[in-house]
């Protein structure tokens, strides 16, 4: 449905005559009205304005409305800017005598400032008004400038400034006060400061801390492309038309989509689903096939996971039969279906999903040798390579170096790096005549750096570095290419606090030692000074550090800490709770995050730095909003841009 | 093995039973074999599902022993857990939708303890019970492939049992240590 004769600068006239000719001393009630707004919430109608969008992006219109003990709502209408939003809206009553009214995939065609209101009639003719409001974006310059033909978003979940800077500090040989080599996306030419705080907190999750990068628009924490509602149903909220689907709608471009999670995670997820539950995998990853392959050209889906595309009945399979519960499967109300085009969706537990992939065109590779042997000229593919999160990069390196295989390695050692991932996507979607975006998450920077586990994240921020370079390469080859180098959040307020002051032999002996802070604290910890500069070397084999346990090697402490034991040594196994390793030294660091927070480090609301070079990057600049990077990328790929 | 047979047989003669709804072990149950979590899963897993030892699926049904570490969850269920080799954490919002739990990690079935949920121990343990194979969803969307219906939970060290519904003693984490 298109808007565009109905949104105008002249239409606010008359939504200031309508809405004074409405009664507003109507028992009903509107509790809620989205897109989201401060005129509804505040009475404030100044910026900034809190839901915006592009020209012709979807999204839905939803209220809940409050009526009086016994009564129901027996018709609404939306009106934008005084002009009644054409056809039916739908009445879904949700429980003490609340009613939910939507109005599904409406499109705004003209920038500027638009008034929203409902207007609700109760069955006894009372009638309730409301207003709130939303802004399509204009664009700066215009369709002169030259496009961004490819976007590639690189997330690395959870990196702040200091997870970069370590990974420079291990990977730069920093000496003299000056790093040697810096690293792949210092290199980018353009910078900016990101502000994360979602919807509902100043503390984001990756749900709404991605999505707002393929939306545009804030949620709520555990929310993808969707708006808060008033319902439990997982899969009906208010949607808001994805990045993806949107230019593949109308440029025809492509998405990809890679992770080092499993790929039903909040960051992969929230580039092509829409959901209440970040944690819904069974409907999220049928969501995948169903709607964002169908609708906005999915040609690329690799990570962990697997566990969601296997029958029923298979050993591994994570399934559910059910619409509620984790890992729930989807059913679509049927308002949502018809007005998005998509299917409602079955609980189907038995559902091969990987069958159905392959069905609908997909190479499906299960582990690298596979995806190495991808067949030339494949413009879809499915990797799959765990049936959970993939195993990290320092537990991945180890093994290809001959050592043990630890996490979940000797069940699936032959899990591609994220470059290796990268690389066979960006091969595959440069196949795509019209272009594509493409998603790629570096997972477990975030969820090591939950777990403290210093020495992970960190070879995990240089194996995404490495991946930036990968990228840049392209670039190079493909200049109408944009890379935009971001995370989503800061995880576990990390910092570089100095670095030991004995050798790794010395550390050891401290370690094992059982002395707690006597041994670990006082005499291992320089700081200043004392830091000085530690040094490590690179394997010339693989690219990696051949160890991150040198003598006087850098320190990390976590400003959002949980319980954990610290004895600075890199952890033999991953994903051991912090109060259950490094006990020998008994220098035990009590959390400082509440209830749960206590077993793991928590995401903090710190700001995030952006990198972005390539086609469009000198867009960004300066301190912006995460939703500010979705309409960038939107003014390089759709508009154009004069760099 | 002979320490941890006499110890199961010491702690259920003095009745210090984690589950006060469950039955002690008995000779009539049978003989309890030990099961090590490489021995649940055919290593490496190939490009579908995974695929279950002889060994697992001959003691389908049968009692074994387990001797690993519980998995600490962000969001635990009050009666189940999870048993790894290691002691692994998941701190995912999504309880275990998208989890670094090992493939061959067991969930342990308790038997319900009303008002009480299950406590995480650092310690290594050992879980007797009923090894059950098949797919089984749980109310709030877990889904387990390997199953031990406990029996006993004993401290691995001490073979002492361990229950898991009281809450762990501060100084388990360390503050004793602390400054």
């Amino acid at each position: 449905m298109n808007l565009s004769s109905l949104v105008s600068h002249a239409g606010f006239a008359s939504i200031v005559l309508a809405a004074a000719s409405l009664s507003t001393s109507a028992a009903p009630t509107v509790t809620r009205l989205n897109p989201p707004s401060a005129l509804f919430t505040f009475d404030d109608s100044n910026p900034p304005y809190i839901s915006r969008f592009v020209t012709g992006q979807r999204f839905d219109l939803q209220a809940t409305v409050q009526a009086d003990a016994r009564a129901s709502i027996t018709a609404a209408v939306f009106r934008i800017n005084g002009w009644t939003v054409p056809g039916g809206v739908t009445i879904t009553p949700i429980g003490g005598d609340r009613f939910s009214v939507t109005r599904r995939a409406v499109e705004a065609n003209f920038p500027g400032v638009h008034k929203l209101t409902i207007e609700a009639t109760q069955s006894d003719g009372a009638k309730v008004s409301d207003q709130g409001n939303f802004e399509v974006v204009a664009f700066k310059g215009g369709p002169r400038g030259r496009r961004a033909k490819n976007v590639i978003y690189l997330i690395g979940d959870g990196m702040g400034i200091a997870h970069r800077t370590a990974a420079r500090l291990v990977m730069g040989n920093v000496q003299m006060g000056k790093a040697e080599d810096m690293l792949a996306m210092d290199s980018l030419p353009h910078t900016a400061l990101i502000s994360t705080a979602s919807l509902n907190s100043i503390v984001t999750d990756s749900a709404p801390g991605a999505a707002c990068y393929s939306t545009g628009n804030k949620s709520n924490n555990n929310q993808e492309g969707v708006f808060p509602d008033d319902t439990a149903d997982k899969w009906d909220n208010p949607r808001v038309e994805h990045m993806g689907s949107y230019l593949a709608r109308r440029m025809g471009k492509a998405l990809g989509i890679v992770t080092t999670a499993d790929v039903e995670d909040a960051t992969p997820a929230s580039f092509a689903v829409h959901t209440q539950d970040r944690g819904a995998g069974t409907g999220i990853c049928d969501m995948y096939l169903d709607e964002a392959a169908a609708n906005a050209n999915l040609r690329v889906l690799m990570g962990g996971g697997r566990k969601w595309f296997l029958p029923q009945g298979t050993a591994g399979s994570g399934r559910i039969g059910s619409t509620t519960s984790s890992g729930a499967d989807y059913v679509l109300p049927a308002d949502v279906a018809a007005g998005w085009g998509v299917p409602t969706g079955a609980i189907d537990p038995t559902r091969d999903l990987i069958a159905d992939f392959q069905a609908a065109g997909f190479y499906y590779a299960p582990d690298k040798a596979t995806l190495d042997a991808t067949p030339a000229g494949t413009k879809r593919v499915l990797g799959l390579f765990n049936t959970g999160n993939m195993d990290v990069a320092l537990d991945k390196i180890a093994e290809r170096r001959g050592g043990a295989a630890v996490g979940s390695v000797a069940a699936f050692p032959d899990q591609p790096m994220l470059e290796e991932m990268t690389k066979k996507a960006l091969e595959v979607l440069n196949r795509e005549r019209d272009g594509f975006v493409l998603m790629v998450e570096a997972a477990s920077i975030d969820k090591q750096a939950h777990n403290m586990d210093t020495e992970r994240w960190i070879l995990e921020t240089i194996e995404f570095d490495r991946t930036v370079q990968a990228c840049i390469d392209f670039q190079k080859r493909n200049p109408d290419t944009l890379i935009v180098v971001t995370a989503d959040h800061e995880c576990a307020g990390v910092n570089i606090i100095g670095g030991t002051v004995v050798t790794d032999a010395e550390l050891r002996t401290r370690a094992a030692s059982g002395g707690g802070a006597a041994q670990l604290r006082s005499g291992v910890v320089g700081v200043y000074d004392a830091a000085g500069f530690p040094t490590y070397g690179v394997s010339s084999t693989d690219g990696y550090p051949t160890t991150l346990d040198t003598d006087k090697k850098i320190l990390i402490g976590y400003a959002a800490n949980g319980d954990r034991y610290e004895d600075w040594l890199t952890n033999p196994q991953p994903n051991v709770a912090g109060a259950a390793r490094d006990v020998a030294g008994n220098f035990f660091i009590a959390g400082q995050a509440a209830g749960a927070g206590v077993s793991t480090a928590v995401h903090t609301g710190s700001d995030i730095p952006l990198s972005a070079g390539g086609r469009g990057a000198s867009l960004f600049h300066g301190v912006m909003d995460n939703t500010d990077v979705f309409f960038r990328v939107l003014q390089a790929a759709a508009v154009g841009c004069d760099d | 093995m002979l320490r941890l047979f006499f110890s199961s047989f010491i702690a259920v003669t003095v009745l210090v039973c984690l589950v006060s709804a469950q039955s002690e072990p008995t000779a009539a149950d049978g003989p309890i074999a030990t099961l090590g979590f490489d021995e649940i899963l055919v290593l490496p897993v190939g490009p579908k599902g995974w695929e279950l030892t002889e060994k697992a699926r001959a003691l389908d049904g049968r009692r074994v022993q387990l001797t690993g570490h519980m998995v600490r969850e962000l969001n635990p269920d009050p009666d189940l857990f999870l048993v790894a080799a290691s002691p692994v954490t998941t701190y995912a919002c999504e309880s275990l939708a998208a989890s670094d739990v090992p493939p061959n990690a067991v969930q342990v079935m308790l038997a319900p303890r009303p008002g009480l949920g299950v406590t995480w121990r650092p310690q290594q343990l050992t879980v007797i019970g009923r090894l059950e194979l098949g797919h089984r969803e749980e109310r709030d969307g877990r889904v387990s492939h390997v199953r031990l219906v406990a029996e006993q939970v004993l401290a691995a060290d001490t073979g002492e049992p361990v229950d898991l519904h009281l809450p762990l003693a501060r100084r388990a984490l360390g503050s004793t240590s602390r400054p």
